[in-house]
């Protein structure tokens, strides 16, 4: 059986999908529900979980697993996707596979454009990216360059030397990156959606490990140096 | 009824189960005190990243202590605010799609109401009606309570709360984060009344609270008495956590017993983390038994933030038929007189 439900809140517009194999002989169909306040994100996902379900006749229990993005994005946003992908985890003991927000994004083009190289960005803010490169064959996508953090700068340089087919993402609405479009077609409305995370899953069964502890559902940052001043201390220890 | 309490508001991941026919069957804590100490203070995306770390782990520890499993469970119960509105999320959206996933109902609790509540948890609960002082580094209030749900602030600190006063005189002092048991420990190596600190806002009638002077006030005496590295000698540091520590001591001392005769209640209890404080206990115990009336407090464990008195204040409420819809609301700013009321 191939019945998942899929949740995706990395960027502006979150979703939530279902897989429902309605008909054996065809491939599952794919429901989907999105939301595009990021703020209220919170009140929206569950409500929006629960009537995929209900309207559906399917409960969450039944399913074959939950597929859910970790980032990169915003850090409120995958922590409010992870966050409910473990209460669900823990509560239905369903296994569950984790994809990155950019690898959803890549991959989601890539279904509909075997062959091309895609660059997926998204805007990490602070003049900063989070970017990885991917092709698609035949047994999945090909990372060939995992996802990671640079500065506009460094990304246009690695942009260039890429030289993808399309750049796909938020990161190219960035006024610095503009230049790029004059060689290579961007697409900054491009987004990951839980659609497209169920047709890579569908597609790719075997591309991620299934996670059978909800412990080990945690976001993927990529932003972790510490921003933070740690205090200044004049005593090497307190009394 | 049994119901699992999660609490992430600040820095603390806290969990618990408790059942209302058997009481408290399990609690974890787990403590970030010490990564936030680097920082002087709670950096809240830090706080927020080690949320989503720990539940699970703490969670899967409670229900095997407390021999449960999600079927066992009736309800879960998760701060829904006061706090940081990050790490708030994390329990709350936690907390909420795990009682979906249980099938269970599902309630978000007032931070400070389980403050609160939590001497009830102890043996010899008291019986309402009685005034809290709910004191700790976010808030300083004196709250005449009738009942669950039936709240009035008869005052609060208009500045900084006791807590927070606390860790600010501690960074003076150079001493750690969080700040209230390291001013404690250092005081009591101080000589007695050889600062005399201001006590503020003693003299005038009312029950708020102000703590900003008595901080300038402190750093004043630390500068004066410093020496080349910035800081007074040892001895004298001691000396200026004695006298910081009796005057926030005495000022809560003074309008605590004020809101009880004000009220004519019998019975005080303070809870939050300043209400650890072993000179604060001493004192209260010492004033309230002159005038004929007792002070109640949680374990110390409970003082500071903790899962089970979420668990409890939950479970009372949703033994009351309360509980919250699939949508996840958290309240960083939460009065707690807005509260409903059980039982009227």
């Amino acid at each position: 059986m191939s019945e998942y439900l899929a949740i995706e809140c990395a960027t502006e517009v979150s979703s939530v999908a279902l897989s429902l194999e309605n008909k054996p002989s065809q491939s599952p169909e794919i429901i989907e529900k999105s939301h595009r306040e990021q703020r209220s994100n919170a009140q929206m996902l569950l409500p929006m979980v629960d009537s995929l379900l209900s309207e559906n006749g399917r409960e969450l229990q039944k399913l074959s697993g939950i597929c859910a993005t970790a980032g990169p994005g915003s850090f409120t946003g995958i922590r409010i996707g992870i966050a409910l992908v473990q209460g669900l985890a823990l509560g239905s003991r369903l296994p569950v596979t984790l994809w990155s927000s950019l690898e959803v994004l890549a991959g989601g083009w890539l279904l509909k454009n075997k062959g091309q190289k895609v660059i997926a960005a998204l805007d990490a803010r602070m003049r900063e990216v989070y970017w990885a490169a991917y092709t698609m064959h035949d047994t999945g996508l090909e990372e060939s360059v995992a996802p990671t953090l640079s500065s506009e700068s460094d990304f246009i340089a690695a942009f260039q030397e890429h030289s993808p087919d399309i750049g796909l993402g938020s990161a190219f609405r960035l006024a610095a990156l503009q230049p790029l479009g004059e060689h290579t077609t961007l697409n900054p409305e491009a987004a990951p959606s839980a659609a497209a995370l169920l047709q890579l899953q569908l597609q790719f069964p075997n591309a991620k490990m299934a996670v059978h502890d909800p412990e080990k559902l945690q976001p993927l940052y990529l932003r972790n140096e510490i921003t933070w001043k740690k205090r200044e201390r004049i005593r090497t220890s307190a009394p | 009824m049994r119901v699992l309490g999660i609490e992430t508001s600040c820095d603390e991941t806290g969990v618990a189960v408790y059942d209302s026919d058997r009481g408290l069957l399990a609690h974890k804590l787990y403590s970030q005190v010490k990564l936030h100490s680097e920082y002087g203070g709670v950096v809240p995306e830090l706080a927020s990243r080690d949320h989503v770390r720990k539940l699970v782990p703490l969670i899967d520890d409670v229900l095997k202590e407390s021999g449960s499993e999600g079927k066992d469970m009736d309800a879960v119960a998760y701060t829904a605010g006061p706090g940081l509105i990050g790490a708030l999320l994390v329990g709350a959206c936690f907390g909420r799609s795990l009682a979906y996933a249980w099938g269970c109902k599902a309630l978000g609790v007032h931070h400070m109401e389980g403050h609160l509540l939590a001497p009830l948890l102890e043996d010899s609960p008291p019986a309402f009606p009685f005034v809290a002082l709910l004191v700790s580094g976010g808030h300083t209030q004196l709250v005449d309570v009738q009942g669950i749900g039936k709240y009035e602030i008869l005052g609060e600190s208009l500045d900084d709360a006791a807590g927070e006063a606390f860790d600010k005189a501690a960074k003076m002092l150079d001493l750690d984060y969080p700040g209230g048991p390291q001013i404690a420990k250092l005081a009591e190596k101080g000589k007695p009344e050889r600062f005399k600190f201001p006590r503020p806002m003693v003299d005038r009638p009312g029950l708020e609270f102000s703590f900003s002077g008595l901080k300038t006030y402190t750093l004043n005496t630390v500068t004066e008495h410093a020496g080349e590295n910035g800081l007074p000698d040892d001895q004298c540091c001691a000396d200026i956590a004695w006298a910081f520590q009796e005057a926030v001591v005495d000022t809560l001392t003074i309008k605590c017993r004020r809101a009880l005769e004000q009220t004519g209640h019998q019975t005080l209890i303070i809870a939050g983390g300043v209400s650890a404080n072993t000179r604060l206990r001493e004192k209260l115990e010492k004033a309230l038994a002159k005038i004929n009336k007792s002070v109640y407090y949680a374990r110390p464990a409970f003082c500071t933030d903790n899962g089970a008195m979420i668990a409890y204040a939950g479970c009372q409420r949703l033994l009351a038929g309360q509980h919250n819809d699939l949508a996840v609301d958290v309240f960083p700013r939460w009065d707690m007189q807005t509260l409903p009321a059980l039982g009227s």
